[in-house]
């Protein structure tokens, strides 16, 4: 329901005080800030939100960037699932906003975050591209979530910069669904060893660059070159080729790893496995596979979106990436 | 004694307002009168004299009352029956407060509603006036033998408003003034805040809980913050606030008040002389603040509830280049045995993002780093208002992970208590009515509190501040954030 902003703690107690007697329990471990830039952009955060709230309720503050001539506030509750018998949900506070009002939002979240609880930023566009809201809204956070939509090589620049400036933990969804390859790997393959690389993937080949971003950051190699051509990506670095292959697949497809006459083959099947085939020469191993559980569906993923400490990796690898 | 666990008993007695036609007699002592009816805690033998300047008679007083009783009151709708028989007991005395014809009068009236009502000559005086008209009262009322001698076998009593004086000296004053007709014992000076029941239960909450009161020490606490935060602005009080501002209006009396209660050693007993002479020794206590401990700030234009405001500059009766502030930020020490090392920080302000008037005490945190990452603090909140609670913040590992986050276990009075808790003010005259000051500042916890503030005051007159300083809708100055920064500590986000 719309509501005047004065009333807006009135009327979500309100709105559970009418379902007292449902068994529901009113949940919240967080308060999760997410900003959509545009209606279109909100129903793929809308998809993240569900996701988070399924297994950490949360008050969620949605601020959706909207063609309405003004602000418009909405309360509701959001149920999440049963627990013991009982229904478990959470508030959610909707703002809808136009540009031109947008730097007023910040005025209306701040006094409806829950005390004594981490705040959570899901920010729906590129955090390096200016917004007048970004900056009071971080200053309220204690971590920064978002999504890549381009390139890392377009943003790693200016991403570092940011990074360094907030002091605080930065999350890229993109970068935390390759949490499952990167162990994958370190098992699997002697990365000392790689001479080059071919890789297949999907989102215009981002996770296939923070892959790489992130084992040039381990090995200290440095980029030299960068090319791209229609569904192609190739970058040099001084001790290894890396080919990218860009599909229409939402995730990273295939691996392939060339070490010293031996080559090694990530493919991705069916969710959630990874087969990996090994071939040494004219030989081949039996292939192995492997469980793949870095994808939103997964507890882990959304505990290392949440939980993981501030570390240097993330922004070690883009500054490998850096042009 | 035992003054703080229940009111003595209400006397019998005339309970005469001075500025009966104000804000504060419509919005909280009627109210507060008609729900001690209500709740049967108003002497049998009782009446009350309204005394203004205004033409009114006996009818369109009670007629007003009425009306300020239906908007104001905790308990809606008004019962019809029980303000029939309750305003049967009201009356009106016109009179300014300088002329001493009004006080004969008014000397007539109360020995006839003496006889009418068996209030057996008991006087309760409640000086809802601004600070520059007590000593027109008060004088008229000895000349006039309203007052008694303190050992005089009725009773008759004092309730003065802050501010108490406008600084040391003044307040000093005003204390000699009054002492001239008064004794100590006669003069009780409100803070509305001590009749609050999230208040009072600061005492109950500390010497019930020993878990708590064994950590309540510079061993286990690392700073504790005291927020009196404010949506709205001055609103019409322009005037007023020109000559006030925030240390005057609300950290002299209400901080200092909810301090030295949070910070004071167990009385000998729970009598009045008893809590008093603890929380005096707290305020002495206290080490001169320092230039660099006392933050100012003034709010611009912004935004709240999602409104556009005015800055305090533009707000009607404001000088535009005003200096006075409607912030205030201070870092305390107490130099005793039991606090030595833990900073206080306190803050009010108005035109901040939401209402909330709270203590955080911040205990230390665990030592080591056995967890593996940065372990937040164990933080006891108590919510003075809204949503009157207590809450502790605690560390919880998230089920299948081996990553903290902090997690609260919160008690709120609407949820075990149910009914709205009585106003401050029914507490307050009540306790006067039956002679108990433990929920009064005495003169030296006044006068502590003005000596500590003086300095900072008048290093504020002598320094321009460029305001405003800070947004309305936002926490305040950079320079308050700073004052917390610079000891690695950080304001907690309400």
């Amino acid at each position: 329901m719309s509501v005047d902003p004065a009333d807006i703690e009135t009327k979500l107690n309100a709105l559970w005080d009418e379902q007292q007697d449902s068994h529901t329990v009113r949940a919240s471990l967080f308060n999760l800030i997410a900003f959509a830039p545009d209606p279109g952009r909100k129903e793929a955060l809308q998809t993240i939100v569900d996701a988070i709230v399924e297994r950490f309720p949360c008050r969620i503050l949605m601020i959706e960037q909207h063609t309405l001539p003004l602000i418009d506030v909405d309360v509701s509750t959001y149920y999440v699932g049963k627990l013991s018998g009982d229904t478990v949900g959470c508030d959610l506070i909707t703002f809808k906003s136009p540009e031109n009002l947008l730097a007023r939002i910040p005025y209306l979240v701040t006094p409806h975050l829950m005390a004594d609880l981490p705040v959570y930023l899901l920010w729906g566009d590129d955090p390096t591209r200016p917004n007048p809201i970004f900056e009071p809204l971080m200053k309220l956070s204690n971590r920064l979530i978002f999504e890549t939509t381009t390139s890392p090589l377009k943003f790693a620049q200016p991403l570092c910069a940011l990074i360094k400036k907030l002091a605080k933990p930065v999350v890229d969804l993109n970068w935390v669904r390759l949490a499952n390859w990167k162990s994958l790997f370190v098992k699997t393959v002697e990365k000392e060893a790689v001479e080059r690389v071919e890789i297949s993937s999907g989102r215009e080949g981002i996770p296939a660059l923070y892959l790489q971003g992130w084992l040039a950051s381990e090995m200290q190699w440095t980029l030299r070159e960068f090319h791209q051509r229609p569904g192609q990506l190739v970058t040099i670095f001084n001790h290894c080729k890396i080919e990218t292959e860009v599909t229409n697949s939402p995730s990273l497809d295939q691996l392939h790893f060339f070490a010293k006459g031996t080559e090694f083959f990530f493919q991705k099947l069916e969710d959630p496995l990874v087969v990996l085939h090994i071939t040494r020469g004219d030989t081949c191993d039996m292939p192995q596979t492997f469980p793949l559980t870095d994808e939103m569906g997964s507890f882990r993923f959304w505990k290392d979106v949440f939980f993981t400490p501030k570390c240097d990796e993330y922004p070690s690898l883009l500054e490998t990436l850096k042009i | 004694m035992n003054s703080l666990q229940a009111s003595r008993t209400p006397e019998p007695c005339i309970f005469v307002i001075f500025g009966a036609t104000g804000d504060l007699t419509a919005r909280k002592l009627m109210p507060a009168l008609y729900n001690l009816a209500r709740e049967g805690l108003l002497p049998a033998h009782f009446a009350c004299v309204g005394f203004a300047r205004r033409d009114k008679d006996n009818e369109i007083f009670r007629k007003e009352m009425l009306e300020a009783v239906n908007q104001y009151s905790r308990v809606k709708p008004v019962d019809p029956t029980l303000w029939d028989s309750f305003s049967q007991h009201l009356f009106y005395h016109r009179s300014a407060f300088d002329k001493d014809e009004g006080y004969a009068s008014l000397k007539t009236l109360l020995k006839d509603l003496d006889t009418r009502f068996g209030t057996q000559g008991n006087r309760l005086f409640y000086l809802s006036v601004p600070p520059s008209h007590i000593l027109e009262i008060v004088p008229r009322l000895s000349q006039n033998e309203l007052v008694y001698p303190s050992d005089h076998p009725k009773w008759s009593r004092v309730i003065v408003e802050k501010p108490f004086g406008n600084d040391f000296d003044s307040a000093v004053a005003l204390q000699k003034e009054l002492r001239q007709y008064l004794s100590e014992d006669q003069i009780y000076r409100i803070d509305h805040y001590l009749g609050k029941e999230t208040v009072q239960n600061l005492l109950y909450f500390r010497f019930s809980n020993p878990i708590f009161e064994y950590l309540w020490n510079n061993h286990h606490i690392d700073h504790v913050q005291i927020t009196v935060a404010e949506e709205i602005g001055i609103g019409t009080r322009g005037r007023l606030w020109e000559g006030s501002g925030m240390l005057r209006d609300i950290v002299q009396n209400h901080m200092m008040q909810l301090l030295s209660l949070l910070c004071m050693e167990a009385p000998v007993n729970l009598s009045a002389h008893a809590i008093h002479d603890e929380k005096v020794k707290v305020l002495e206590a206290i080490r001169p603040i320092e230039k660099d401990q006392a933050v100012r700030g003034q709010y611009g234009a912004g935004i709240v509830n999602g409104k556009d405001v005015d800055g305090y500059r533009e707000e009607p009766d404001v000088n535009p280049q005003s200096q006075v502030e409607t912030y205030a930020a201070l870092e305390l020490y107490i130099d005793s045995w039991r606090w030595a090392g833990v900073p206080f920080f306190l803050r009010a302000g108005k035109r901040l993002p939401k209402r909330a008037t709270e203590i955080a005490i911040f205990f230390k945190k665990a030592p080591g780093n056995l967890l593996g990452e940065e372990v937040a603090s164990n933080v006891l909140v108590i919510r003075i208002q809204p949503n009157e609670g207590i809450s502790l913040k605690m560390n919880c590992k998230v089920p299948a992970t081996n990553n903290l986050v902090p997690v609260k276990m919160d008690f709120k009075y609407g949820s075990y208590f149910g009914s709205t808790p009585p106003e401050a003010y029914e507490r307050l005259i009540c306790d006067c009515m039956a002679g108990d000051s433990t929920l009064f500042a005495r003169d030296d916890e006044v006068l502590t509190s003005w000596k500590l503030l003086t300095p900072v005051l008048e290093r504020w007159a002598q320094a321009k501040v460029d305001f405003p300083n800070y947004p309305s809708g936002t926490w305040g100055p950079a320079e308050g954030d700073a004052l917390l920064e610079s000891t690695g500590r950080e304001w907690r986000l309400l």
